[in-house]
């Protein structure tokens, strides 16, 4: 019955289709997609992706001269992609799982802060509102619907590029060794 | 010592164009800590052995090059996302497990330490397992940790997060010591062990058993999942399952392995499904339950000065002040992606913090469990598993993070994130004993588990346990089961040499046996 269901629910969602690999490059030689061993098959529908990138513009917004701006585009777009790249490898009750949270997401605002809209309708303000909710709610149910997209969106977007670099993190990628000194060993 | 698998050993099931069937001594179904030890041992001893393994075999100079997540996603079971269901007040706990040639050997923070004495007596006393004590096992410790290289972190290896957190507690007067590893003098301290290790320092089974096993005409069968057990005249006399060369890792030919002697070794999480799919363990209705976790929890402390956490090892001490309490403290670090994702805050708080991460030191501490976890068959391939942490369990889990907060305060730390996700950062130890009471729902503790054990464990007879002393399923003969499932109770210290020495043990009697086992086969 159940795996009928995940079936049905995989029809619906039009999956799977390949999802596009990233380019390798010399630093790293073997990014989302790009192993030989890689089924590059996608875990995210339209409809998740929708919701994936709109929760990911608010969890990465940032205030600029004062003013709140979503999470760059290119970041953004990363960060879905390597999420869908991600779920793509899980089974199929993981992607019927999460399915079912974006579904959850989109009503977040309605449990949250009682605004009859689907949550990738709101401003940038109200989305971060309404995750601002989740997370400090007192029932860890909602804490952890916004678990489910911020650890693996926020890891994604924090791997490379201008956000790694933000943390103060001071070597080229997180895939090289460390040079130990000479010293030291 | 370091050594490539020998690659016309390994057979990947995507390759072949038809269904796969051979005869072997002994199968081996996964190829993680527990089934390379028995490989290897069996191999050497002459058996023709076969192992199974669901997951894809990757190279050590492919896999050291990947970015973590991108390890996560290949090498980690449902790409990370495991999870156990926590049971009324019990966090959501998220399960890390390997699935590729070397299983979760490639992706532990390569920590090593024996089954603690008090555990030994507690199985030779209380459960009467008199072969389960620390002498049965020093054969076996002391053979595992010379294959894996097994060595204390120098001092001159620990990060500055780990040096706030032994200064710190040391200020509180907790004694700290040095942790062991199966790095050898390798170690150069890039503090993503997790992710496999870039600088290829760590022993996991595919470069340390599996090389000698396949050496020794061991053939690796990988991208196939085992679905059942072949029975024979009330035995086991092999498996069988798919090949995983289909679509997007599908399945599409059927394979069978014949042999006499089988020995699961998919994990705790896993073994169960195959043994309560051939109904063994019926009589002691004990599969798949009593499950343990070590939860553990983590904090991140902000300091004013920079702390650049990501330049030594991973994880170099531990304190077992509060072991009357089964708390283990341990210092950890983690991927700076990572540490990211587990901070409070959304949008500009989340940004804020995250800029403060090279002033950020790590704590962690992990709990010594009863055994709250029960696996069941799921709807698809992969199987539930929920787990009812006890009280007192969760009181040790909050008593835990306000010890790390106390310990990080009295290191000088001005700020505390704590694994309660929505809480307000903790600034003063009033702040870090308030939160050990405070009405949180479990649900809010962010807690991850690395040693799931225990849901086929080792029994006096067929009513209390699955498998004898000697690894062997009470109600299969030829039958076995050699990984973390098997031990009977937690065992409040990483698994990976416990699984070994254990499995080595087991390794050690069946090859003794084998001629009977093989005739009655």
């Amino acid at each position: 019955m159940l795996q009928t269901l995940g079936r049905a629910a995989r029809r619906v969602r039009g999956l799977p289709r390949a999802a596009t690999p990233f380019a390798p490059t010399a630093d790293d030689p073997f990014p989302a997609g790009a192993h030989p061993l890689d089924h590059n098959r996608s875990g995210l529908g339209a409809f998740a992706t929708r919701v994936c990138r709109s929760v990911t513009e608010a969890l990465l917004a940032d205030e600029v001269g004062g003013r709140l701006v979503a999470g760059e585009p290119e970041i953004v777009d990363r960060a879905v992609q390597k999420l869908d790249l991600w779920l793509g490898t899980g089974s199929l009750q993981l992607q019927n799982g999460f399915l079912a949270l974006c579904g959850a997401m989109e009503a977040a605002p309605l449990l949250t802060v009682r605004k009859a809209s689907r949550f990738t309708q709101l401003s940038l303000e109200d989305r971060l509102h309404v995750l601002e909710r989740l997370e400090e709610h007192d029932n860890g149910l909602f804490t952890m619907l916004l678990t489910a997209f911020k650890v693996p969106l926020v890891t994604a977007a924090f791997e490379e590029g201008p956000l790694l670099f933000e943390t103060g993190f001071d070597r080229l990628n997180l895939i090289v060794p460390r040079v130990l000194r000479r010293e030291a060993r | 010592m370091r050594e490539a698998i020998d690659e016309s050993r390994v057979i990947s099931g995507r390759d072949l164009r038809a269904p796969h069937e051979e005869t072997a001594d002994v199968v081996v179904v996964g190829s993680g800590a527990g089934g390379a030890v028995v490989a290897a041992t069996l191999a050497e001893a002459g058996k023709r052995v076969i192992v199974v393994e669901e997951g894809p075999f990757y190279r050590p100079a492919d896999y050291q090059r990947f970015a973590p997540s991108e390890s996560v996603r290949r090498m980690f079971r449902e790409g990370g996302m495991v999870l156990a269901f926590g049971v009324g007040q019990t966090p959501m706990i998220s399960i890390t497990l390997g699935r590729a040639v070397g299983g979760s050997s490639l992706l532990t923070g390569g920590v090593c330490f024996r089954i603690p004495s008090d555990v030994h007596a507690t199985w030779q006393g209380r459960l009467g397992l008199q072969e389960m004590g620390e002498r049965s096992f020093e054969r076996a410790y002391e053979e595992v940790e010379r294959r894996i290289d097994v060595t204390e972190i120098p001092v001159h290896m620990r990060s500055e997060s780990t040096r706030r957190y032994v200064e710190g507690a040391k200020k509180l007067g907790i004694e700290v010591e040095s942790i062991r590893r199966n790095t050898g003098d390798d170690c150069v301290g890039t503090g993503r062990c997790n992710f496999t290790c870039p600088a290829g320092a760590k022993r996991s089974v595919d470069v340390s058993y599996l090389p000698s096993a396949t050496r020794h005409g061991a053939t690796i069968l990988c991208d196939a999942l085992v679905s059942g057990l072949i029975e024979k005249g009330g035995r086991a006399a092999g498996v069988e399952g798919k090949l995983l060369g289909g679509p997007f890792g599908g399945s599409s030919h059927a394979f069978k392995i014949h042999a006499p002697v089988v020995v699961l070794a998919c994990g705790t999480l896993h073994t169960p499904l195959l043994l309560l799919r051939a109904g063994v363990g019926k009589r002691s209705n004990v599969v798949g339950r009593n499950v343990t976790l070590h939860p553990a929890v983590r904090i991140v402390g902000r300091f004013d000065e920079a702390i650049n956490g990501w330049d030594g090892s991973l994880q170099s001490v531990y304190s077992d002040h509060f072991h009357d309490d089964g708390i283990k403290l341990v210092g950890v670090y983690t991927a700076v992606n990572f540490l990211a994702a587990g901070l409070p805050g959304v949008g500009p708080a989340l940004r804020r913090r995250a800029r403060g991460l090279g002033q950020s030191a790590v704590f962690g501490a992990m709990i010594h469990d009863e055994g709250g976890g029960r696996v069941r068959l799921g709807p698809g391939r992969e199987p539930i598993l929920s787990y009812e942490m006890a009280p007192r369990d969760l009181a040790r889990l909050r008593k835990a993070i306000t010890i790390l907060a106390e310990i990080s305060l009295a290191a000088g730390a001005k700020e505390i994130y704590s694994s309660a996700w929505g809480f307000p950062p903790i600034r003063s130890m009033d702040d870090a004993r308030k939160m050990e009471t405070a009405s949180i729902d479990a649900r809010r503790i962010e807690c991850m588990a690395f040693h799931p054990l225990g849901s086929a464990r080792v029994g006096l007879d067929a009513r209390t346990g699955v498998v004898d002393q000697r690894g062997e399923t009470f109600d299969m003969p030829g039958l076995f089961v050699a990984d973390g499932s098997v031990l009977p109770t937690s065992i409040g210290v990483n698994s990976q040499v416990p699984i070994m020495a254990t499995a080595t043990r087991f390794a050690w009697e069946l090859d003794a046996r084998f001629p009977e086992l093989r005739r009655a086969g």
